[in-house]
Order: C-alpha cells, then structure tokens, then sequence
C-alpha cells in the first residue's frame, strides 16, 4: 500500500494539472494575505477614530452625571486578526451600536466600506479550501481508478498479490499527501505576507485556532477526495466521471447555498422598520394612556412629587421601545441561524460556518456585538446608579426621554474619567470566551461524511470490473 | 457537405451523457429557482402596494406641511428573478427630508441586512456557471477524441475543408449548448405566466430577447475556448485539464479576485475629516440656535416629541407658543437647507471614491466573460447600480420640486404661518381666544373616541396631496449600452477564439 502511495504521490506532484491548479491555489492564498491586511489595516484605524471620539465625548461630558449618562457612546467590534479565513461578508453588516445608560440602538456600519461593491464571495480561506481546493481534489483524482482501467494498466496492478483495499487506501493516501502539501504551502505563504508585510497581530493562542482550521479545510477536501475516487471507481469512463463530479461539486457548491438562502428566507419571518416603528408606536400610546395624568407633565421643580409618576412612565416606555427593538434583532438573527444551519448540508457549508465561528466574523461577530451594547448598557446604568447614590444632593429620579433636553432629575456632579466604564473592556476578556466554541461538532460531521464516503468507495472498487 | 457533416455533428452531441446531464440539471435548477423567486416577486409587489399607499395616507395625517416626510418606493420589477443585481441590496426606500439631501436609500421590502452578505441566486448565476461549465465539457474533445478513435483520418478523406469540419462541429455543440438554455427559458417564462400570474411588458420582452441573444454570445465565447483547447493539444485529457483550469479561473477565480484585489488597491478614504467637519458646524449652528431663538429649549423638546403648534396641549401650557413658532421657522428652515446643501457637497468626496472602487472591481473582473454577462443582464433588467442611482436622483429631484413647490407657496417668507400651523395666525395669537381654543379642544376630545394623533385630523381636516408632488416613481428607460457592449465583446472573442483554433486545426497533425 505504502508503495502505491508512493507512486501516487510521484505522479501527482509531476503531473502539469497538479502543478498549474495547485499554482493557481497558492496565488490565491498569497492574494489573500495581501488583501486582508490591507484590510485589516483600514479598519483598526477606524475602530481607533471611534474610540477617540468616544474619548471625546466624555471628556466633554465628565463634569455632569446627567449629560455622561445620556451621552451616546459608539459600542465598535473591533475586526478580527483572523478575518482572513472567513470574510463574512462583514463589509455590509453593521459593527457598531450607539448606548447610552437608558437604551441601545441604531447599528450601523462605522468601518468604512463600499456598498457599491459587486456581492460575490470573498477571497478568504474558506473560498480558497472549501472551493477551489476541493476542486483541485477532484480534478487531481477523477481518474485514478477509471483512468487506469481506460490505459489498461489496473489489470496489471491487480494482477499483483495486492488487495483492492490496498490499492484504493494507497491512492488515498498518495493524494491526500499531495493535497495537505499543498494546503500547508500555501497556509505559510498567507501567513508569512500577513505576519512580516502587513500587520496584523497573530499571537500565539492563534496558533491553535489556524491548526484547528486546516485540520477542517482538511477534512473538507478530503471528503471530495473520497467522493471523487469513490465516484471513479464506479464508472468506466473518467470523462463521464469527470462530468458527475463537476455537477455534483456544481451543486454543492453554487446551488445549495442559494437554495437554502431562498428558504430560510421563507421559513422565519423578520419585521419591517416600519412594522417595528408602528409596533414602537403604539406601545408607547398604551403605556402612556395606562399612567395618571401627572405623569404627562413637565415639571421644572425637582421636588415636585409628579416627576416621580414621570419617571416611572419614562422608564416603562424605555423598556418596552428596547424590548421591541431588541426582538426584532433577535428574529433576523435567528433567520441568519436558520439557514447557516441549513448550509450544513454541504460539506463546504460546514466548514465556512465553522470558519465564521472561529473567526468571530460575519453573524458570530453580530451576535456578540449585539450581546456586547446590551451588558455597555447595562454597566453605565449601574456606574449611574452608584454614582447617583454617592451624591447626597441628588433627588435620585434617574430617567430619561431620549436625547432631548428633558433629562431626568439626579445627579449633576461631575465624575473621575478614568473610573467610568468603557466599552473595549468588553472585548479584551471576550475574544477568550469567542474561541471557547471550539468546533467538535463540525468536525464530527465532516469525518462521518469521510467515513461514510470512504466505505461506499470501498464497496465500489470491491465490485469494480477491471476488465 | 457543410449541413449534413453539421446535422451529424449535432445528433452526437445530442446523444452524449454530458448532452443529457446539461439539460437536466439546467432544467431542475431553473425550475426551482423560478418558483421561488417568483414567489418572493408576488410578497415584494404585495408589500410594495401596501407601503405606497400607508405613504400616501401619511401625508394626509400630517396636516400640516412641515410634518410631512414622504416616503418614495422604488417599484420591484419581475426581471429581477433573472438578475437579482445590486438594488436589492443598496435600498428602496428613501424618506424625503427638507434637512438632509437623499444619498442613500434603506430596504423596507426585503429588511435583514445580515441576508445581503450571501450569494445571490438568480437565473443569472445558474446559466453563467453551468452553460460556461457545459461549454467547455462538450468541447474539449471535439477534435482529440476524433483523433483518438482513429476517425479524425477518414473525416479529413472527404471533399471538406477543414475549416468546415470546425465550423460543423463548434456549431453543433453551440446548437447543442443552447438547448437546455432555451429549453429552461421557456419552462421558467410558462411557469411565471400560468402558475405565478406574472406578466411582462412590451419592453421587459425585449430585454428577455436581448439577454436570450448575449447568452449565446457566452455560450459562443466557451464554445470556442473548448475547440481551441482541443485544436492545440493532442490527447484529450490534457484538453480536459486546461479547459476546466481556464474555466475555474475565468468563471470562478477571476470575479472573485478582482472585487478582493480591488479593495486592496483602491483606498478609501477615512470619514474622520468629514466626521469632524459635521461636528463643527453643527455645534456652530447649535450655538446660534441658542442664541437667537427664545425659549428653544422648550421648542426643541416639543419638535423633538413630533408635537405640533397644533397639539392643544402646548397651547394649554405656552400661550407664546404661536410666536416662538414664527421666529423658529423663520430662522431654522433656510439655515438648515443650507447646511444640508453643504453637508452633501463633502459626501460627494466619499462617494465617488466609493464608485471608483467599484468601477475597479469591475474593471478587474472583465477580465471574465461572465462579468460581462452580468453586467448586461443588470443593465437590462434595471437592476444594476446606475439604477439604483437614478432612484437616488430622482429622489434628489424630488425634494427639490417640493421645496420649490413650499417656496412657491410663500411658506418660507409671506406665508410662514401656513407652514407650520392651519390655524388663522390673527385667532392664534389673539390672548383672548386663548381660552376659547381650550375649551374647543376639550369639547372635542370628549365627542371623539380616537388618540391624540387623529385628533388633529378631527380638528383641522386632512392635509391636501396636492401639497407636495406626486410620489410615484417611474422608472427610467432602459439603458442599452452595457447589453450592447457585451453583446459585441462576447462575439467578438467567441470569433478570435474561432479564428485561433481553425488556424491551428488547419496545421493539426491527424495522424
């Protein structure tokens, strides 16, 4: 068996289709490096702006409690350092939402990014294995059992005391060789472009993350290299065989993601901004109609009992307005959830969910973006609270309407900068958390498609006639 | 000679298992990404209809026209089942605000925005990767294979020119190619008809026409890289292996690359310079605010609650409430269209620099016939950027019309008071009927059920649609210029690729 690995190796690495797509495969990994530290570069420099003017603000801000905690402070996900293995079409989803103490809203794009840009893929690992290597597997062994049988030369190796197994796992293994060479080389060159000419800062608990990452993309191929022997040992022809694996790599890989995207679409429903606006609307009408009167007036003396009935109603409306929102949020999130999950039909589809996770790019990145503004949120109002409760001359009604003028009646004392919460704080002890989700269970699944691939091939080349 | 080699040429191609997979899969692939979008069409008009006229309702419960805000809709048109393009995702929605100037629009038909970052599938994206997959397949052996089998001798025996035997042979495999295309076409245009009820007009027809015609200049074009791949090399494998790499580059690798790479050579630039500008002059403005209107801490809270001169309760709380009004629109209104004018003169910076990022991708990617392909199918279903920016103009347009049509009406100067207010400006600010209007309001409030919403509606009537101009958007004429340029650069590389391969059949070794 070892022998035959070795020939398969040899053939491979000489063979011009080998050379010219495996050529083709590194020029990509090397495109990517290029690109993504550019990339990686523009955006740091503009989470550091976003940080700089949070800055600003409460420097402007710190000499009234009152104005700090209605301020709106930008929450920003800063880009990943691993945005190269999996874009996530990051450059049209929004990365920043504004908080203040009372409320989180308005996600929008601060990095910036053309929406003008054609939405094809990205150029990222999971393009580069779960694509173009996987039809470098197909294309390296379409012919490895039926392009011996057209050549006359597999009666010839069966002829020796050499059992079909053998014989099939050696092929296996030759090209699985080849495939990982290729894999690695081109892994090293996107790393070294990124590490020594860009700058993105890998360190060293990455390195288990990017391990982790070939070992899927490696999984991943292999799969269609298990179908591909699989499927030539099955026909007798290699064109016909070609032809099925091409289709069937077609499909996978084009019309799947597609069809599942159209029917996630239809399966969870998302609201409109305007349903949600109405929604919003007519909330606030039911719990405004619920409170007294009193609650409705603006009361200028801060010792008028009404402004008590005011903060109440303030706070109930903030609420609910919140709570809408935030399930809205959740319903498009889960749309998103649904047809990633769908994608796990296809092993490419496995492998870019993974990816995703382990980048933290794309909806992974959204989810905790979004769980991210909601605990800013709620650490400003705890530092308001206990700001507000130090100081002995504050009536202690902490609310708020908004962004208008009409603050709540609490504390106006100014606060020490450095002890007021910030929100990259949230994303230092966070990207820990972000890469626990290790991906067992897609690796699970791909090696169950191996394995199940790999008997059907055994059973095929078991009944293969070599005549 | 020439058509019975041809008729023969084509009953082979018929009879091969790639023949049968091509129109299978096409055919499979098609249906069911018709019925599907075919069904997103119905929900999208259904929605469309449904917001154009809450848009119109709108603007009548506004009652007064400073509050108006319309919405404009870009109408969601049937051919985006064949090319889904860029509009979907950049927007369709645009509010029309007298403060800023449209340069953006938002999506109301199709509202998550974490969708935008997948694939999309469209008829476009099925024919542009199995039609190019198909052409190369049913190709790459047309010679080699005759020479393999030995019948390549005998065929160059007979009184044909070579140039023939070629032309045959390419022409038949096009012929065969085009089938499960046609075949699809038809089986998606029934299914809209009769089983989704959606019909299209005069001129959606010519542009299916159109596309029907600049696909087979794609067909054409890998047609005839397959003969030439097969015209240079002498074995059919060998043919197979550049074929499929020339196609994974062109088809696959390019498209994707260029838009990556284009990201990276393109700079854009950082939005802190204009980030800072808005801030200084919005600080500028909010001082003179300060300044100059009286009391407009009290008024920005009521304009910022949406409540009106109109709303009794501010009457019942601020008797000056009339006047402040006055002297606040006096002054916001032409300093605030002026500062939106200026604001948008400093996106425009941005925005080109945006453009010509694309224009690079797009540059980059022409590389690939299909990005030619889909640029003419964007083009001629109206789904393409310039599309998206003629919405944007015409939005532009708009705002201007209707701030023309409230300068017309004095609403800016002579008849300021109209703006803001449907009272009669002599009973508004007269003290003594002061009281009378509370009462008014009191007595109303208690006959009539509804909210405070409506209330002004039950106190002053609707507001005019005439007010404002009409919100329909129509759209623009279709643009034939990319359909027309890639129809000619299609079949012209289909004919060099031609060309090249008869002059290398014609020195082809047969032995």
């Amino acid at each position: 068996m070892l022998l035959i690995a070795r020939n398969e190796l040899m053939r491979g690495f000489k063979d011009a289709k080998f050379l010219l797509l495996s050529l083709l495969v590194l020029c990509a990994f090397g495109i990517n490096g290029y690109v993504y530290s550019v990339r990686y570069d523009t955006q740091i420099e503009d989470y550091r702006r976003v940080l700089a003017e949070n800055e600003l603000l409460l420097n402007e801000n710190m000499d009234n409690l009152q104005n700090l905690s209605n301020q709106l402070i930008k929450v920003m996900r800063p880009p990943s350092p691993l945005m190269f293995i999996r874009d996530g079409g990051d450059h049209l989803i929004p990365d920043s939402w504004s908080v203040n103490a009372f409320i989180y809203r308005d996600p929008v794009r601060e990095s910036r990014s053309n929406r003008f840009l054609p939405i094809v893929g990205s150029l990222d690992w999971s393009f580069i294995i779960g694509t173009l290597m996987s039809l470098l597997a197909i294309l390296i062994s379409f012919d490895s059992i039926s392009g011996e049988k057209q050549q006359g030369t597999l009666r010839l190796l069966l002829s020796n005391p050499l059992s079909r197994l053998s014989l099939f796992f050696g092929k296996f293994l030759g090209l699985i060789i080849v495939l990982s060479i290729t894999m690695i080389c081109g892994a090293f060159i996107c790393l070294i472009i990124i590490v020594f000419i860009g700058h993105i800062p890998l360190s060293f608990s990455m390195v288990s993350e990017i391990a982790a990452v070939l070992i899927l993309g490696l999984t991943c191929v292999v799969s269609f290299l298990l179908l591909s022997l699989t499927i030539s040992s099955m026909v007798h022809n290699p064109a016909v065989g070609l032809v099925n694996l091409l289709i069937l790599w077609m499909i996978l890989g084009v019309a799947v993601p597609g069809i599942t995207r159209l029917i996630g679409q239809k399966t969870v429903a998302v609201e409109t901004e305007s349903d949600i606006e109405r929604n919003i609307s007519s909330a606030r009408a039911a719990i405004s109609d619920s409170h007294p009167e009193e609650a409705h007036e603006i009361v200028n003396d801060p010792a008028d009992k009404r402004v008590r009935f005011r903060k109440i109603m303030e706070m109930e409306l903030l609420a609910s307005e919140q709570q809408i929102r935030d399930n809205a949020i959740r319903n498009k999130i889960r749309q998103s959830e649904t047809i990633d999950l769908l994608s796990w039909i296809t092993p490419m589809g496995i492998l870019s969910s993974s990816y995703e996770k382990l980048s933290g790019t794309g909806l992974t990145g959204y989810i905790s973006l979004f769980e991210n503004a909601g605990r800013y949120r709620d650490q400003l109002m705890d530092f308001t609270i206990e700001r507000d409760r130090l100081d002995p001359d504050s009536p202690h009604q902490i609310y708020s309407f908004g962004t208008s003028t009409d603050h709540g009646v609490y504390s106006e004392k100014p606060v020490e900068l450095s002890t007021v919460p910030r929100p990259q704080a949230l994303y230092s002890s966070d990207t820990q958390s972000t890469s626990v989700r290790s991906p067992f269970l897609e690796l699970l699944i791909l090696l169950i498609i191996n394995i199940q691939m790999g008997f059907l091939g055994i059973v095929a080349i078991s009944r293969y006639d070599p005549r | 000679m020439f058509l019975h080699l041809f008729r023969k040429e084509s009953f082979d191609q018929i009879r091969t298992f790639r023949f049968g997979a091509a129109m299978v899969t096409c055919t499979i692939l098609v249906f069911l990404s018709t019925w599907i979008l075919g069904d997103e069409y119905k929900e999208s008009v259904t929605t469309y209809n449904r917001l154009s006229e809450t848009a119109r309702l709108s603007v009548q419960e506004a009652i007064i026209p400073s509050r108006v805000f319309p919405f404009i809709y870009m109408p969601p048109t049937p051919m985006s089942i064949f090319a889904r393009g860029d509009t979907a995702h950049l927007g369709d929605t645009v509010q029309i605000r007298r403060w800023s100037v449209p340069d953006q629009a938002r999506n109301s038909i199709n509202d998550n925005e974490l969708m935008f970052r997948l694939p999309t599938f469209d008829l476009l994206s099925i024919y542009t990767i199995i039609l190019s997959l198909f052409g190369v397949l049913m190709t790459y052996d047309l010679i080699t294979a005759e020479r393999e089998t030995g019948s390549l001798k005998m065929l160059c025996t007979f009184p044909v020119r070579r140039l023939h035997i070629l032309a045959a042979k390419s022409l038949a495999a096009l012929l065969a190619l085009s089938l499960p295309f046609c075949i699809s076409l038809v089986i998606a245009l029934l299914e809209l008809q009769f089983i989704h009820n959606i019909s299209f007009t005069g001129e959606q027809w010519l542009s299916i026409f159109f596309m029907s015609g600049i696909m087979l200049g794609y067909c054409a074009v890998f047609v005839s890289l397959g003969t030439l791949a097969s015209t240079l090399v002498r074995n059919s494998s060998l043919s197979l292996i550049l074929v499929i790499f020339v196609w994974s580059v062109l088809t696959i690798f390019v498209p994707i690359g260029g838009t990556s790479l284009a990201t990276a050579l393109v700079d854009l630039p950082s939005t802190s310079a204009f980030v800072n500008q808005e801030r200084q002059v919005m600080d500028e403005y909010n001082r003179e605010v300060d300044g100059i209107v009286d009391d407009a801490g009290s008024l920005t809270l009521y304009s910022a609650r949406g409540v009106t001169v109109e709303d009794p309760q501010l009457f019942d709380g601020n008797p000056n409430a009339y006047r402040l009004f006055i002297n606040y629109y006096r002054f916001i209104e032409p300093r605030r269209q002026e500062m939106a004018e200026y604001f948008w003169n400093l996106q425009q910076h941005y925005f080109n620099m945006y453009l010509q990022q694309a224009e690079t991708a797009n540059l980059i990617s022409s590389l690939s016939p299909s990005q030619h392909l889909k640029s003419a199918f964007t083009a001629l279903s109206r789904t393409d950027v310039a599309s998206h920016r003629d919405f944007i103009e015409f939005c532009r347009d708009y705002r201007k019309r209707m701030l023309d049509q409230f300068r017309d009406k004095g609403y800016f100067d002579s008849n300021l008071t109209q703006f803001f207010s449907r009272r009669d400006p002599e009973e508004a600010l007269s003290e003594e009927k002061f009281n009378q209007r509370v009462n008014n309001y009191n007595r109303i409030q208690e006959q009539s059920q509804s909210d405070n919403e409506y209330l002004g509606i039950a106190l002053f009537g609707p507001l005019q649609s005439n007010e404002i101009p009409p919100l329909q958007y129509r759209l623009p004429n279709i643009r034939y210029g990319p359909a027309l340029q890639a129809l000619e650069i299609l079949y012209i590389i289909a004919l060099i690729l031609f060309v090249a391969s008869s002059l290398a059949f014609l020195r082809y070794d047969i032995r």
